[in-house]
């Protein structure tokens, strides 16, 4: 059954809204065992299938009741409602464990057909367990799909991005050494379709052939899309795929930039490999970027960091302030002033401050033309960061460029700093840096983790970028010409005043003064090593660190402080559930799972909880009870009936006065002879018997009569004036008779009927003795076919005999006449035959009888035997007026007395 | 005065003891009543019907040559009847209670036939018409009577109601087939009434006679 959420109405199963109130109903509403997983109708407490237990008992070993449910309306309430319990695995399934297998068949068990589409995908997720993880990995939120996760972050197989890889290696390596890269398997390059049109654009074109292909196989296309070749005036075209905070970047002649210096994040870049490494962030390093870029490739906000201001100005497109990131204005270079159409926010302030700096000869100092962190990345000696304008968070993880340790007084407070990162100290490539700093912001990934056991599956690109740049490796001019972006050949080297940074720019350009929000003033005016100054929040109150409690610290969760690495190196500390793999159950193979067996444990354990949330009042009268109970006050008692002793003597007097009354009158008369005077027998009613009188009379001598004797012996009294009229009018007409009988003691009362007349006439009529037929209605046709008669007199003290006689004798297709001498309490049901003329007359009991008597012999009541009749009539007559009284007089009583105890 | 009298008015008196509780004599004077009429019963059967019908054919089987129409036509109701008992016997035992279920079908299905034939012909046909005719002023025989007439009615209402009342005994209180079924339940319960009374009377009728006779016994008339 389907019972409907919104009335509780059943519905037949697969109905899909409810007959009673249209409300749309679930799937289905019911009770799964957790033994089988068959779906039960929810009021079960076993189940249909397994018979198992489906409600929990409750604390005292009876069955919960359901929430809401009280137990007067149990039964005529509606249909209680169960919620859906989670299907289990069965208990005697047994977890799929071979010995011979590997674990990866036991961590990777077949998906049953019932688990849900995202365990399954986890499942296929999740790593084997023989294989190491990386010792590096983003603290971001584990994608639900492998396929979700993009490419350049997956250092899957060890592999690294080439990209990435050549950012660690030192500005004077190579760019092409394809042997130097560890996979020769192209990383999958990520879905295409999810980047945006115009960073597809941003395609850098493939300066060698192989070397390029190599490249851009192996780079991710984001990066790759950032092409040097400078945009051709297709830049209308592209301004419509660009978003509008880049259109307003002014075109950019196509002038060689300088390369950007390397970021201050990225690790000091390691041998370069030119062939993977993207042609833009190698001219980054080495060489100016080449002018050349494929018309149409570029975006217009790229064109305008390359040409020249005289075409920046009409073709830019102001860009709303919010639009244009203060990164990206910091990226424009040092050739192209800033338009003076553009309002300020709309070029990056990076960018800007990369446009004065175009003295700066890129041949030989690339790097200082590029912002700070891009300067960093290189390794080359860049100005010294502007540690003013960045957090100093990021300060802290990535100082100079010249590799120079962070202060202590560089240290950021532990509150600032995120956990994460924190985590991720700088190694310590090198002896000449002995206290491991983040000198990189490669290296800030890299961690003590490289120091734990870990440290052999850190990739080689990782590790390399941990590896400081050596300060006095110089830039070498590439052996090939490398196409750079133009945004960034605008950039040039920087100025010699940007060594010394104002201390108002950041590493992304100008603080945004007119700019509120994107740097709040305690940081851009923040210097490095100096603590955080006070500032002011929205509400205007001036806040520090120390005294505002919400910038107090912040106590570490335990959660996080697991994840913090040891600080003795070799010793590999991994979380409890990162270590943990479950092995059965529907969680089987995967990894980081929380322990069930420790949660189960604890709650099988555990004793159960007894505080139920009694009311207070329903305790004290359970106390109440209690106290009763010893005190035995409620033992229970067996509650006898009351006895009265005279009650039964009683019954017993009244019974017996009753019975004597009825003898009395049935005595009395018989008695006294004083009957006579009340009733006058001669006064009966003719009607009685006179009809069967006149059927007796037409009888002819030698006819045949059958007389049927079919009464009980407690009516023989009654039966026997009527028996011995009718064979006395048989002996007076000449007629024969033959007695039978239906009944075995019909025979033994004819024959008591025959001794009380006299012997002639019993031997003129009776031919012979009577006659037994068993079978009722067989036997009374038999009776009727073996002895034909004219005449059938039936003498019966029931009316189903007479009717019995009646219906054989038209069944057997006879056309006798019937008289019937039937008692007194049968008259009223034969009555319909006689009138309806099926039979001819009738006798009716002992009155009748004696009446028949007198009509044959007028002078039958004279003398004794004459007296005897009439006083044994009247004695009848008044016997039965008597007892009708006392029962009409006893049922007054008992209506009386019973509605007094009603009352 | 014989012995008969003597045994009959003790167990009278025992009978009557039972006014006070059930006794002893009582108990007994049941028994042996249930036990002369069963008794009786058993010897009438052997008399009137084995011994004449079955015993006396049998030993004309060793001389079928010799016999008569009638003496065969008694032999061979004697030998089908002798199978047919020896059949109803073994539904006493399991094994052989098969063999009793072709005597039960014979014994019921001619009896069924017997009864609703006679039921049909002697009743239901001749009844229906005499309740219609009695209607029917005009018929002859019928009374011309008003009380009569309404009589007749009442009895024609009566037996409708009641056959209702027993066929559609679920039916609504409140509805027709409900009232109607009410109405036969009373007339019922009338009938009923009326019955018990007649058996009340009848007993009390031979309780008058015999009295009278051991009146008589004890207080001849005359001395």
């Amino acid at each position: 059954m389907n019972y409907c959420p919104s009335c509780g109405t059943a519905n037949r199963d697969g109905s899909r809204f409810c007959n009673e109130c249209g409300h749309k109903l679930p799937s289905k509403t019911g009770i799964i065992c957790p033994m089988c997983s068959h779906m039960n109708p929810a009021d079960n407490m076993y189940c249909d299938n397994c018979k198992a237990r489906l409600v929990p008992l409750g604390p005292t070993g009876q069955p919960a009741a359901p929430a809401g449910a009280s137990p007067a309306t149990a039964s005529s309430a509606a249909p209680i409602k169960k919620p859906l319990s989670l299907p289990t695995k069965p208990a005697e399934e047994p977890a799929p464990e071979e010995p011979d297998t590997p674990p990866e068949s036991v961590a990777q068990p077949e998906p049953e057909a019932d688990e849900p589409n995202w365990l399954v995908r986890l499942r296929a997720a999740a790593p084997k367990p023989s294989e190491k993880r990386p010792t590096v990995e983003p603290p971001a939120p584990q994608p639900s799909s492998s396929q979700e996760i993009p490419d350049w972050m997956k250092p899957a197989e060890g592999e690294v991005p080439d990209w990435f890889q050549r950012l660690a290696e030192p500005a004077s390596a190579q760019p092409s050494e394809p042997e130097s890269v560890q996979p020769s398997e192209p990383e999958p390059q990520p879905e295409e379709e999810g980047l945006p049109d115009w960073m597809a654009q941003l395609r850098p074109a493939p300066a060698a052939p192989s070397a390029s292909q190599t490249e851009e196989e192996q780079a991710p296309d984001w990066l790759t899309t950032f092409d040097t070749t400078p945009p051709a005036s297709s830049g209308a075209a592209s301004e419509e795929e660009l978003p509008n905070w880049l259109k307003g970047m002014s075109a950019e002649p196509e002038a060689p930039a300088p390369a950007p210096p390397p970021p201050p994040s990225m690790p000091p870049p390691a041998a370069p490999v030119a062939e993977e490494e993207p042609d833009w962030l190698a001219n980054l390093r080495r060489e100016p970027l080449e002018t050349s870029e494929p018309a149409g490739e570029t975006p217009d906000w790229l064109m305008a960091v390359e040409e020249p201001p005289a075409a920046e100005a009409p073709a830019a497109q102001p860009a709303p302030a919010e639009e244009v990131p203060d990164w990206l204005m910091g990226l424009r270079g040092p050739s192209q002033p800033e338009p003076a159409a553009e309002p300020a926010e709309q070029v990056p302030d990076w960018l800007i401050g990369a446009r004065e700096q175009p003295e700066a000869p890129p041949a030989e100092h690339p790097e200082a033309e590029a912002p700070d962190w891009l300067s960093r990345l290189s390794g080359a000696p860049e100005a010294p960061p502007e540690q003013a304008e960045a957090p100093e968070w990021l300060m802290g993880v990535a100082p100079a460029v010249g590799g120079e340790p962070p202060a202590p007084a560089t240290q950021t407070p532990a509150e600032e700093v995120p956990g994460w990162l924190r985590d991720f100290r700088i190694a310590e490539p090198t002896p000449e840096a002995p206290a491991p700093s983040p000198a990189t912001p490669v290296s800030a990934f890299v961690g003590e983790r490289a120091e734990t056991e870990e440290q052999a599956e850190v990739p080689d690109w990782l590790s390399e970028a941990a590896r400081p740049a050596p300060p006095a490796a110089a830039p070498e001019a590439p052996a090939e010409p490398v196409e750079v972006p133009a945004w960034l050949r605008d950039l040039g080297p920087l100025p010699a005043a940007a060594a010394a940074p104002h201390p108002e720019e950041t590493p992304f350009g100008e603080a945004p003064a007119a700019v509120p929000g994107e740097f709040p003033e305690w940081l851009r005016g923040q210097q490095p090593g100096q603590p955080t100054p006070a500032f002011a929040d929205e509400s205007g109150r001036t806040l520090t660190p120390e005294a505002t409690t919400g910038l107090e610290a912040a106590t570490i969760p335990s959660w996080l402080q697991a994840l913090k690495p040891p600080e003795v190196p070799g010793e590999a500390v991994a979380a409890p559930h990162e270590a943990f793999v479950e092995t059965e159950g529907i969680l089987a193979g995967l990894a980081s799972v929380l322990p069930a067996a420790e949660v189960m444990g604890r709650a099988q354990g555990a004793p159960a909880s007894r505080n139920v949330g009694i009311p207070a009042a329903d305790l004290a009268r359970a106390g109440v009870f209690g106290e009763l109970l010893a005190r035995g006050a409620l033992a229970p008692t067996v509650i006898k009936p009351r006895q009265v002793a005279g009650s039964r003597v009683g019954d017993v007097v009244v019974r017996v006065l009753i019975a004597l009354l009825l003898l009395v009158v049935a005595v009395l008369p018989n008695s006294l002879g004083f009957a006579s005077s009340f009733i006058q027998l001669g006064e009966v009613d003719a009607g009685l018997y006179k009809p069967a009188a006149d059927q007796v009379a037409a009888l002819s001598e030698g006819q045949h009569v059958l007389m049927v004797f079919d009464y009980d012996a407690f009516q023989a009294l009654e039966m026997r004036p009527i028996a011995e009229a009718f064979l006395s009018h048989l002996a007076q007409r000449g007629a024969r008779a033959t007695l039978v009988s239906l009944n075995p003691t019909g025979l033994a009362l004819a024959d008591t009927v025959l001794s009380r007349l006299p012997e002639e006439v019993a031997l003129d009529v009776v031919l012979a003795a009577p006659i037994y037929y068993p079978g009722q209605a067989i036997g009374a046709q038999r009776a009727l076919l073996d002895n034909p008669a004219d005449l059938l007199v039936v003498l019966s003290g029931s009316p189903d005999s007479v009717r019995l006689w009646i219906e054989q004798v038209s069944a057997a297709g006879l056309h006798t006449p019937i008289v019937a001498g039937i008692s007194a309490g049968a008259l009223p049901q034969a009555q319909p035959y006689v009138q309806s003329g099926q039979v001819r007359g009738a006798v009716a009991g002992m009155v009748g009888g004696l009446a028949y008597q007198r009509a044959l012999d007028p002078d039958l009541d004279a003398g004794d035997s004459g007296l005897d009749r009439v006083v044994r009539t009247e004695s009848v007559y008044v016997s039965q007026l008597a007892f009708a009284l006392i029962l009409i007089a006893g049922m007054i009583v008992s209506l009386i007395t019973g509605s007094r105890q009603a009352g | 005065m014989d012995l008969g009298f003597w045994i009959g008015f003790g167990l009278t008196i025992a009978v009557l003891s039972y006014l006070i509780r059930d006794n002893f004599l009582y108990r007994l004077a049941m028994h042996i009543l249930i036990g002369v009429g069963a008794a009786y019963a058993v010897a009438v059967a052997l008399s009137q019907v084995i011994v004449p019908r079955v015993l006396t054919p049998l030993p004309n089987l060793l001389r079928l040559q010799s016999l008569t129409a009638q003496e065969l036509g008694q032999l061979v109701f004697a030998v089908f009847g002798v199978l047919g008992s020896v059949f109803l016997l073994a539904k006493l035992f399991r094994r052989v209670a098969w063999l009793g279920n072709a005597a039960v079908g014979y014994l019921l299905g001619v009896g069924a036939g017997v009864a609703i034939g006679g039921a049909l012909l002697g009743t239901l046909l001749p009844q229906s018409a005499s309740a219609t005719a009695s209607l029917n002023s005009a018929v002859p025989g019928s009374s011309n009577s008003v009380i009569n007439l309404l009589v007749n009615l009442l009895a024609l209402a009566a037996t409708v109601t009641a056959l209702i009342a027993f066929a559609y005994s679920r039916a609504a209180r409140r509805s027709f087939l409900g009232l109607a079924g009410g109405a036969g339940r009373t007339f019922l319960y009338i009938a009923f009434g009326a019955t018990f009374a007649l058996v009340f009377v009848a007993g009390a009728s031979v309780l008058s006679g015999w009295l009278r006779d051991v009146f008589l016994v004890f207080f001849p008339p005359g001395g």
